[in-house]
């Protein structure tokens, strides 16, 4: 855990461009160098969060910020065009890292499960949010005018 | 803000090729659903008398077109690269410089390629350049040319389709393209062949029958404003007048048709009542320009112009002086940059003058039409109306600066002016988010439908994105915006991204903050939310300490 701290921001930075990469590599290249968040809020977000998981991986807790982050990062590829697996499949770019930097040993294994586990959990309560917040559109549309007729039946005309 | 290479950077050069070639024009409408809008119904078309109406989807194989729907497209593309010297040079001039390309909503929300503002305009210009220029004629794919087949037809749909025309990218684009046109060419040119989507074509249909978009007849709009009067009544104390089609009024008064019933616009339309009311505007609503928006410019110059004339045909009939328009976005880019060339010069009307300040909008000469939002401005530089904007302390607020007010007709300052003189709590969002360069909702241009929801939470991810911002940073609670469409689409947007931030009209707070004659003590808001009890926001000096942008937490 040690070497991975030491090295923290080099492997954060390999995992981002690991993540941007499931992107097309002419929208990837604008979504990893554009720093601003508001320019780019889909690169500046995995930046800045995939940094947060990491450092949770390493055991720094922040049970809070974890929690955000993992959001953000669900959140944002539950709308976009991937498949369940291909959304979450960020958490085992991190293991393709921690491997191919030499920095592997069979102890995360159980920690990137979890990571996984848990990303699959947030990704399903986003794809559940949209499911309500279509139904709550629908009735958002109908409810003045339920309200109308209503007031109506009520002073009876 | 463009990417700033440094001279390191630049000699990284990525040789891997994309996976696809960006000609490869296939799209499989059966795995992308949540990112495209139904075909028009039938009878839609019929009643507009366009073409080739018939039942189809998207994710239909056949599409039915017209045999001859090759030759129908490439005559349409002549006569318009003829007609609109704009379409041949937004054509010939674009250098690729990509100064557009992070700039759309949909493409940093996706991270689609073909969402960038030069690659969807490539779409076009690839055909355009094969088959109208000598370049292209001879050397083909090597000068980014390629054949109209049926596949690059549905690719124009799909992605024509994935834009809202609002114009963020022409903002940063150093030759001035205003790629929202090739979008709206790229449709004109679709609909030639009866490539219409419904949310567009059946509120055009029902606007031409009607007067409103939502098919709302005569005794439906009565019913409603009697219906808010009614409630404002409750609320104030105060029966408002509701003179609808009177002749001779002085002012004609057009809201979007969203405002009559739809939350939260109902509240805004409330606010209106109220402020005519209290200044004793001599005006009237109509029943047959009950409409201010304009589907018709989402589907072809000649729409736009059949359902603007409505609103002159109407001011016409009624004998008034002049009209004022509501909190709408879009219909104040047809006003304002289309209209002249339309259905002007409307010299039956006279210049717009407040009748209670004196002020003329010299601004509106032309087209005789005034912002509500430049109106109340006047009103209140001037000092005609008390407000108390203690009455609106429930709520902290942004404002969301709706793409065409702010972008089409340079309406920046007069809102914010508003808002200052009716809440105690106003903070902007970032300024690469705001005024001219302020985001989408994601869902304008005839794209907020249900059918499409995925593709508008990632286009409506940018704007979410600095509401988050003020949300965390100052605890704002309520986006203002001055607009119908962004009132039906901003509240599930802000719901998936930013839980807890409502979405309201500026005149909703005009409304609030009135101090009315002979009104009762206000018990509640607009809303019917009570104003006594609630939790008084803590001010801006008790704020905690603001963080740098770039260490604040955002989506």
């Amino acid at each position: 855990m040690n070497d991975l701290a030491q090295r923290r921001d080099e492997l954060v930075a390999l995992w981002f461009e690991r993540v941007m990469a499931s992107y097309p590599s002419q929208a990837a290249m604008l979504l990893t160098k554009q720093t601003d968040p508001f320019a780019n809020p889909v690169g500046a977000s995995f930046r800045r969060d995939l940094a947060i998981l990491f450092d949770h991986f390493t055991g720094i807790t922040d049970e809070e910020g974890f929690d955000r982050a993992l959001d953000n990062v669900c959140r944002i590829r539950s709308v976009q065009d991937f498949a369940p697996s291909q959304a979450v499949g960020f958490v085992l770019d991190l293991k393709q890292v921690l491997r191919d930097q030499g920095c592997w040993i069979d102890a995360y294994e159980p920690q990137v499960d979890r990571l996984l586990l848990k990303a699959f959990d947030v990704y399903q309560q986003c794809r559940e949010d949209l499911a309500t917040v279509r139904v709550n559109e629908a009735h958002r549309r109908t409810d003045n005018l339920l309200r109308q007729l209503n007031r109506r039946d009520e002073v009876g005309t | 803000m463009a990417v700033k290479y440094k001279p390191d950077q630049l000699l990284q050069v990525d040789y891997k090729p994309p996976k696809k070639s960006w000609l490869d024009p296939k799209i499989d409408f059966g795995e992308k659903k949540g990112n495209w809008n139904y075909g028009a119904v039938p009878d839609a078309v019929t009643h507009l008398e366009l073409p080739n109406a018939r039942k189809w989807q998207p994710s239909d194989e056949d599409w039915q077109l017209p045999e001859n729907w090759k030759e129908i497209i490439f005559e349409g593309l002549r006569q318009r690269l003829d007609r609109f010297r704009s379409l041949r040079l937004f054509m010939d001039v674009c250098v690729r410089c990509g100064a557009c390309a992070d700039k759309c909503h949909y493409f940093l929300g996706s991270g689609d390629p073909k969402n960038m503002p030069v690659m969807r305009a490539e779409l076009l210009r690839s055909v355009y350049r094969r088959d109208f220029t000598l370049a292209g004629k001879l050397m083909g794919k090597m000068m980014g040319a390629r054949e109209l087949t049926v596949d690059v037809l549905k690719e124009w749909f799909y992605y024509f389709f994935q834009c809202t025309e609002c114009r963020r990218c022409s903002v940063f684009c150093p030759y001035g393209i205003d790629t929202a046109e090739i979008t709206m060419i790229g449709r004109e040119l679709l609909a030639l062949v009866g490539l219409n989507i419904d949310w567009i074509l059946t509120p055009a249909s029902n606007c031409f029958r009607t007067g409103n978009h939502l098919g709302i007849q005569p005794h439906g709009v009565v019913d409603s404003l009697e219906f808010a009067a009614d409630e404002l009544e409750d609320i104030t104390g105060i029966k408002v007048d509701l003179p609808i089609n009177r002749k001779g009024a002085e002012v004609l008064f057009i809201a979007p048709s969203a405002d009559y019933f739809a939350s939260p616009h109902y509240y805004t339309l409330l606010g209106y009542m109220a402020l005519f009311h209290e200044i004793g505007l001599d005006y009237t609503w109509s029943t047959f320009a009950s409409e201010g928006g304009n589907f018709g410019l989402f589907h072809s110059h000649e729409m736009m112009k059949r359902l603007n004339a409505k609103m002159y045909m109407e001011a016409e009939r009624l004998k008034v002086k002049w009209i004022l328009g509501g909190e709408c976005g879009h219909m104040w880019r047809v006003i304002h940059q289309y209209m002249g060339t339309m259905n002007s010069p409307a010299d039956f009307l006279e210049v717009p003058k407040s009748p209670v300040t004196g002020t003329v909008f010299e601004h509106a000469k032309s087209t005789k039409m005034v912002h509500i939002c430049e109106f109340t401005a006047d009103l209140i530089k001037n000092d005609k109306i008390k407000l108390d904007p203690s009455r609106n302390d429930h709520w902290k607020v942004t404002f969301h600066d709706s793409c065409n007010p702010a972008r089409a007709m340079g309406l920046i300052e007069e809102p914010r002016y508003v808002i200052n003189a009716v809440s105690n709590h106003f903070h902007e969002m970032p300024e690469n988010t705001i005024k001219e360069q302020t985001f989408c909702c994601g869902s304008g241009a005839g794209l907020g439908t249900d059918e499409n929801f995925e593709m508008r939470m990632r286009g409506g991810l940018p704007r979410a994105n600095a509401v988050k911002f003020v949300n965390e940073r100052h605890g704002v609670d309520h986006l203002l915006c001055i607009c119908a469409i962004d009132k039906a689409t901003l509240p599930p947007l802000l719901e998936f991204w930013v839980p807890g931030v409502e979405v309201a009209g500026i005149h909703e707070m005009v409304g609030n903050a009135l101090i009315m004659k002979g009104e009762k003590e206000r018990e509640t808001d607009l809303r019917g939310e009570p104003l006594a009890n609630l939790p008084i926001p803590e001010t801006d000096e008790a704020a905690p300490d603001e963080k740098p942008v770039e260490e604040a937490d955002h989506v």
